[in-house]
């Protein structure tokens, strides 16, 4: 009978859902060599999630992420991974306890991770829509 | 005292190292690290990380390397410091290196964290789940889940269109600890201590979990089994075979989560477990987090004759749970939590004292029920 209950409490506590989504601004951004010209919402994920470590030539993915003090992490996190922050915080620690995985390098700034992504020809990272790109960095659009 | 000066050592070293190299843009190795302290207190018996008398000594901290040498080889080890009111250890949680063929495939080979369940790989960290502790029926110390298995495993992913499947299968030996009712130990030999804890092995073992990700938002499930030839430090315990199954769903939104395992164990013919939880939690806003747990297990003795046992000894076999929970969020690495967890059964619920189980066993009565409250802090970084 308590076990019953516990499952009708629990199961009506579904209906608390909440959901929301962000409509922000950010573009991903590839070292120039790279050939990828545009990828879907759920292999951005996969990118930097780790879920998938190789570019299609075979080449280790370097993801880059901004700090979550920067607005547009929390932007990039719910437009491309449909998650917020604190979800995806909690994704890296498991990863990380389990020995299967480290979060990706974490930057402040836009610059910073232009920089990054300039100095490195199989990162991928993520900064503002109004970001000037520097030479040997370009944008590469993002599909549903 | 020994053990606790390896571990600073081991502190200090991983520090020393870290202003070098620790997640700076061209890092190979990476420091991690978990911990937390708590306060338990129960109306009667000892459960868990709790007495009745309230229990300060309850404090962890666990420190995580990893390397990456080369590209396709990883080198990961976690050390870990406990501290309780009995006793205070060093522990090496995991170290195996991984050699990555690719997404699909990855040789794992040392200790490795045990892939099992849901919490399995993340066995003590506070910031992953909505309680202090994990469910006592799948993850307390009876056998269904150790911290590790040493020997030598092969993982990947595989996406198979909107799906995905985690696998991995493993070989060797899983070692861990098993608490149980001093009137409960063995078969031919009883004691008088309120519980026991003994080491246990499952030696020849081999096993697997498969996890997969649908193409729901937020829905995993899975299941984990393995197999292997169980043997104990206690002399008077025979080796038996164990076999144990078990099945997980998660559904894990950005503020509401539900979970729930169930698992099976059978040890020869000596005692089989029939396990299960549920969990749900909700976040209010971005700190303010609602939790809830039912948990329950069930001990069978198969060609044991209760009736000619102790009147008590049946209520030693279950335990019945009903956790609420609060946690204060400061961040996703750092938590405040409260909760009263209602405890039905003294599988895991023990007297605190030998006077008080030879008065059970006297007068044939023993409280079944048992009151905790748990209050601490869990964080990670």
């Amino acid at each position: 009978m308590m076990f019953k209950t516990a499952i009708t409490l629990l199961l009506l506590s579904i209906v608390m859902l909440s959901a929301g989504t962000a409509n922000a601004a950010v573009k991903i951004v590839v070292h120039g060599s790279n050939s990828v010209s545009s990828i879907t919402k759920a292999k951005a994920a996969d990118l930097f999630l780790k879920r998938v470590t190789r570019w299609d030539n075979g080449h280790a993915v370097t993801p880059v992420d901004l700090s979550d003090k920067n607005p547009v992490r929390g932007a990039f996190s719910k437009e491309l991974l449909g998650k917020e922050v604190a979800w995806v915080k909690s994704y890296w620690q498991k990863m990380i306890f389990s020995g299967r995985a480290t979060p990706p390098v974490e930057l402040s700034t836009d610059n910073e991770v232009l920089e990054f992504v300039r100095n490195n020809a199989d990162a991928v990272g993520y900064v503002s829509e109004g970001a000037t790109l520097p030479g040997g960095v370009r944008a590469v659009s993002v599909s549903e | 005292m020994q053990r606790t000066r390896v571990f600073l050592f081991t502190i200090i070293a991983a520090f020393a190292a870290s202003t070098a190299f620790a997640q700076t843009a061209d890092s190979k190795i990476d420091i991690h690290g978990f911990g937390g302290w708590a306060y338990g207190k129960t109306d009667g018996h000892k459960f868990g990380l709790a007495d009745e008398d309230g229990e300060y000594d309850n404090a962890e901290f666990a420190l995580n390397v990893a390397a990456k040498p080369v590209d396709k080889l990883s080198v990961v080890a976690q050390m870990r410091f406990e501290s309780g009111k009995d006793d205070q250890q060093v522990e090496l949680d995991y170290a195996f290196a991984e050699w990555a063929f690719n997404d699909a495939a990855r040789v794992r080979v040392g200790r490795v964290k045990h892939p099992f369940g849901i919490y399995g790989e993340v066995f003590d960290v506070g910031t992953v789940r909505p309680f202090y502790s994990l469910p006592a029926s799948l993850y307390g110390a009876n056998g269904f889940t150790a911290r590790a298995y040493n020997g030598a495993g092969v993982t990947g992913t595989v996406p198979l269109g909107a799906w995905s499947v985690q696998y991995d299968v493993y070989g060797g030996q899983i070692e861990g600890d098993f608490e149980t009712p001093g009137l409960l130990s063995t078969a031919k030999e009883y004691f008088t201590a309120p519980s026991i804890t003994f080491g246990y092995r499952v030696e020849d073992s081999f096993g697997g979990r498969l996890n997969i990700t649908s193409p729901v938002e937020g829905l995993t499930f899975g299941v984990s089994s393995y197999s292997g030839q169980s043997e104990t430090d206690i002399s008077s315990v025979d080796p038996a075979k164990r076999d144990v199954y078990a099945g997980h769903v998660d559904y894990t939104l950005d503020r509401f989560a539900i979970r729930s395992e169930v698992g099976h164990l059978k040890n020869g013919d000596d005692f089989n477990v029939d396990s299960g939880y549920i969990e749900t939690s909700y976040r209010l806003d971005d700190h303010w987090q609602l939790a809830a747990r039912w948990d329950q297990l069930d001990v069978t003795l198969p060609g044991t004759n209760l009736s000619k046992l102790p009147k008590i000894f049946p209520q030693l076999l279950d335990h019945r749970e009903a956790a609420l929970g609060l946690n204060y969020w400061f961040s996703p690495n750092m938590v405040v939590r409260g909760s009263f967890h209602r405890i039905d059964g003294n599988r895991f619920a023990f007297p605190d004292t030998s006077g008080e189980v030879v008065s059970a066993l006297t007068t044939g009565e023993l409280d079944r029920k048992t009151n905790m409250i748990v209050i601490g802090a869990q964080f990670s970084f």
